[in-house]
């Protein structure tokens, strides 16, 4: 369960000034010992003790890259399609496959105790942090206190510092080990540490409750959590489906619940025609580019995925490579290409032209980060058309015909590396209750004079 | 300092405290004979709890205790069975006597949970900030010193001093080792009293103090600044300068050592400790608790304004606070800075850090009580009954803090949303309209 970036959703307070002084020394590091000191009490009363917690906070300062990626807008809100393929890239399912023969039995146990299918926790796991490849790195309790003292998501980390520290009390993992992403989302299936305290189990019984290093205890602990997000055994997600001829996708409500039964009297079949099993199952309809792509009809247990991490664009790429992994094909609609969308053909192209014209600098991948946004950008300002980095079918066409012709096709370009998956969208689900967060503090000075603290009337 | 009992006319929980006292010293008959159930009883709890204390021995040898100090200190000592708060064991022991019916527990109906209006009697808070002024300029240099040193205003130690022991004033009757043994063996909380026993050993071991000195609370709180056995160790300071940390009979050591303690625990000395406010026509009192923290200047977007048109300071805008509402929509409003959840670790309650915040500034600004809310009377609820409908709210899923028949944030917060619910007047205190209803439907 993660924190996923809505970028039009996130309020990003005024950066203190001592912030911005250079280094992580003086003044700034002072009112941060002092910010994180401000955390004692609450945790105190939740049970840390003092050794525990000098010990998490020792020597920790205030990680720039973690408000430069608290503070990170994405230019665009990258279309679902998009979204879900690089979450599903050849290279990851190819791998996924794998642990599911290096994992069959642990993961056949895991399915028979908590009713969840092998294939969604092993999706999620594949999605989360790339099968264990990529838990992050960063020191929970700094990035926790850099964004509970820097007003970026300040709010969000507040509450989860004392459930943090209550991890190290207890000593499910050691201070060393227990890393995470920038926004703390920790181990295998980067839980944050409210999820982790509430629904964390120890699958493999040693008395510690280890995502980080266990990968039984990592995925148990996801299969626990979507079996209390009311995952149904036996059930899948939903059906990609066909949608009959003038069927106007925008004219259904999203939060609409009719049963399958009252879909296909619509006109709505499996995309194979075949009707539903179960027809009196409630169902959501989404078609998340219209009538461009693939459709679906979404059930109870893309709900526990919505639970398990609040995007629709996360369950169904949990939902779509578990399918693969169970061996189904792609879905039958292709995502659509064009102007909002362009091909990984389209990109590298783009890219290419963009170096080409001296706009950007670096590697032809394919993927839009970014530098090729800025490149996009720089492009635009250098044309004076709207700077909005948006890399349109129209902005290729453009470059397209400024640049060079393309070198010749000896290049591998069919080739090209699957693109690293982003980090998965991260939502705070709104089951987790934060814990009490405490203010934070400036530094103490050594004389106080009554008269500067202004009373309480 | 999570438990401390107070010197003082503690709230709520000594009232209680003394009645449960009181009924074990009536349950037990006058001229004891041999075959008496209830003496019988309790020579098979001594003799079990002999043998508990021989079993503290590697713990307390691996905190530095000699076996001779061990030994001195623990041998014969007997249960002080007139504490309050004690759960005696039912039976003595597996196979022993039970519990005698005449030392069972009577109900009470009549223990009150403590309403807040009483807590702030204008009387109390006068005398003790009385006291306060007399201390502030009979100790002006110790303060000064203290107060440079430390970072904590000195009217607060002075506060802090006053409301624990009377500025020493308070006899503290018992024995520490006694008492603190007896609730770690039987007290209701005795896992949190077993290190603090360990740790009464290890004062005396260290020379710290003697076993005549060391004097406390029922609840093995010790000395002018009423520190546990655990509080020393961390907290005592030697101000004095004459190589002892000196708790009991130095006021300069013991004044230092609250400095200390509210320092070391994170003390922020440019802040208050609150600001009283007033909050706008129908304000959502579920906002209230440390886990809704905001900066201040996002209180004043939701409207929250400080008392008598007061403008927060300006560099303290970005200072995280929390809404503190005492009796609900029935008082005064306060938001609460870091400084309150330190106090509240010298005694975990919202109306303590109130109490001696306030007294605290009646002192330093030479000020009479001066509460811009008023402490409305609020309806009375036995403690029993509050505990009764706190079960209820957590069997249908809500949260109260703890189940103890007091009335926390938590459990604030959640009547607060019951009333919404239910569509009552939104108070965030306990109404017997509500409490009647709640009890009443989880019966049917």
């Amino acid at each position: 369960m993660r924190i996923t970036i809505f970028p039009k959703t996130l309020i990003f307070g005024a950066i203190p000034a001592f912030l911005l002084a250079a280094g992580a020394s003086g003044p700034a590091q002072a009112d941060f010992n002092s910010c994180v000191k401000g955390f004692w009490p609450a945790a105190k009363r939740a049970g840390v003790s003092w050794a525990t917690f000098e010990k998490a906070t020792a020597g920790i300062t205030l990680d720039k890259e973690v408000i430069e990626s608290a503070n990170y807008q994405p230019e665009y809100k990258k279309p679902v399609g998009e979204y879900v393929d690089r979450a599903i890239s050849p290279k990851r399912l190819a791998k996924g496959k794998e642990k599911l023969v290096e994992y069959g039995p642990l993961l056949n146990q895991i399915e028979a105790k908590y009713g969840v299918d092998k294939h969604i926790v092993l999706a999620i796991w594949g999605v989360e942090s790339n099968f264990g490849d990529n838990k992050g790195d960063k020191g929970v309790i700094q990035s926790l206190m850099t964004l509970a003292c820097s007003g970026t998501k300040a709010k969000f980390a507040r509450g989860q510092i004392v459930s943090a520290l209550k991890i190290l009390q207890r000593g499910d993992t050691s201070h060393d080990r227990m890393n995470g992403s920038w926004a703390g989302a920790m181990g295998h299936t980067q839980f944050i540490p409210t999820t982790y305290t509430a629904y964390a189990v120890d699958y493999d019984g040693d008395g510690r409750r280890d995502i980080w290093d266990t990968i039984p205890d990592a995925l148990g602990s996801t299969a626990a959590y979507l079996k209390v997000s009311k995952w149904i055994p036996g059930q899948t997600w939903g059906y990609e489906v066909k949608l009959p001829k003038g069927f106007n996708p925008k004219r259904v409500s999203e939060k609409t619940y009719k049963t399958l039964g009252q879909w296909q009297k619509m006109g709505i079949t499996r995309i194979n025609g075949q009707p539903f099993p179960r027809a009196n199952d409630k169902a959501q309809f989404w078609a998340p580019e219209g009538t461009n792509g693939p459709a679906f009809l979404t059930l109870n247990n893309f709900r526990s995925l919505l639970r398990y991490n609040n995007a629709k664009s996360y369950a169904l790429a949990v939902g779509h490579l578990a399918d693969r992994l169970a061996g189904y094909g792609p879905f039958v609609q292709p995502w659509p290409t064009g102007e909002r969308r362009l091909s990984m053909e389209q990109r590298m192209e783009l890219q290419r032209d963009l170096i080409a014209l001296g706009h950007l600098e670096g590697e032809v991948d394919g993927i839009i980060g970014s530098g090729t946004l800025e490149g996009i950008r720089s492009y635009q300002r250098a044309k004076g058309l709207p700077v909005d980095g948006y890399p349109t079918l129209t902005i290729l066409k453009m470059v397209r015909a400024e640049a060079p012709p393309p070198p010749p096709p000896a290049l591998p370009v069919q080739a090209a590396p699957a693109p690293q998956v982003a980090p998965a969208p991260r939502a705070v689900p709104p089951q987790a209750v934060p814990q009490a967060a405490q203010p934070p503090q400036s530094s103490q000075p050594k004389s106080v004079a009554e008269d500067a603290v202004p009373p309480a009337n | 300092m999570t438990i401390r009992g107070s010197g003082m006319n503690s709230f709520s929980r000594l009232g209680f405290a003394c009645a449960l006292g009181l009924a074990a010293l009536l349950g037990e008959p006058s001229g004891a004979r041999a075959a008496d159930p209830v003496t019988e009883y309790k020579k098979a709890v001594e003799a079990r709890f002999a043998q508990w204390l021989q079993g503290l021995w590697p713990e307390a040898e691996a905190a530095g205790v000699s076996r001779k100090t061990f030994e001195a200190q623990l041998k014969g000592i007997k249960l002080d069975w007139s504490l309050p708060q004690l759960v005696p064991p039912d039976p003595a022991f597996p196979g022993g006597p039970a519990l005698p019916a005449a030392m069972k527990p009577k109900p009470k109906p009549q223990a009150e949970f403590g309403v807040p209006e009483n807590y702030f009697k204008a009387r109390s808070l006068n005398a003790l900030a009385a006291g306060g002024r007399a201390k502030y300029k009979q100790l002006a240099p110790t303060l000064t010193a203290i107060q440079k040193e430390y970072g904590v205003p000195a009217s607060i130690v002075i506060a802090i001093w006053g409301r624990e022991t009377g500025f020493g004033q308070a006899t503290l009757p018992y024995d520490a080792v006694t008492a603190i043994a007896t609730q770690a063996f039987m007290g209701r909380r005795a896992e949190e009293f077993r290190p603090q026993l360990i740790g009464a050993l290890k004062i005396i071991e260290l020379g710290h103090s003697t076993r005549a000195e060391m004097k406390s609370s029922w609840a093995g709180a010790m000395g002018h600044p009423q520190f546990l056995p655990g509080d020393f160790e961390e907290y005592a300071v030697d101000f004095d300068g004459d190589g002892d940390r000196d708790i009991w009979d130095s006021v300069p050591d013991a004044l230092a050592s609250v400095g200390n303690s509210l320092s070391s625990q994170g003390w922020d000395g440019k802040q208050p400790w609150a600001y009283e406010v007033e909050l706008p026509k129908n304000f959502d009192c579920t906002r209230q608790g440390p886990d809704q923290s905001l900066p201040i200047r996002e209180w004043i977007d939701l409207g929250v304004s400080r008392v008598r048109g007061r403008p927060f300071p300006k560099e303290r805008l970005d200072d995280w606070t929390f809404l503190v509402l005492p009796a609900g929509m029935k008082g005064p409003a306060f938001l609460a800075t870091t400084n309150f959840s330190v106090l509240k670790l010298y005694n975990n309650s919202d109306v303590y850090a109130i109490f001696v915040g306030h007294v605290a500034d009646m002192v330093a600004y030479n000020a009479p009580v001066d509460f811009v809310g008023k402490w409305d009377p609020v309806e009375r609820f036995t403690r029993d009954r509050i505990l009764k409908f706190q079960e209820i709210l957590v069997a249908q899923g809500h949260d109260v803090g703890k189940v103890d028949g007091l009335v926390g944030f938590k459990t604030r917060q959640t009547i607060g949303k019951e009333e919404k619910r239910l569509g009552l007047k939104l108070t965030c205190y306990p109404s017997h309209a509500l409490v009647n209803r709640v009890l009443k439907a989880a019966q049917n």
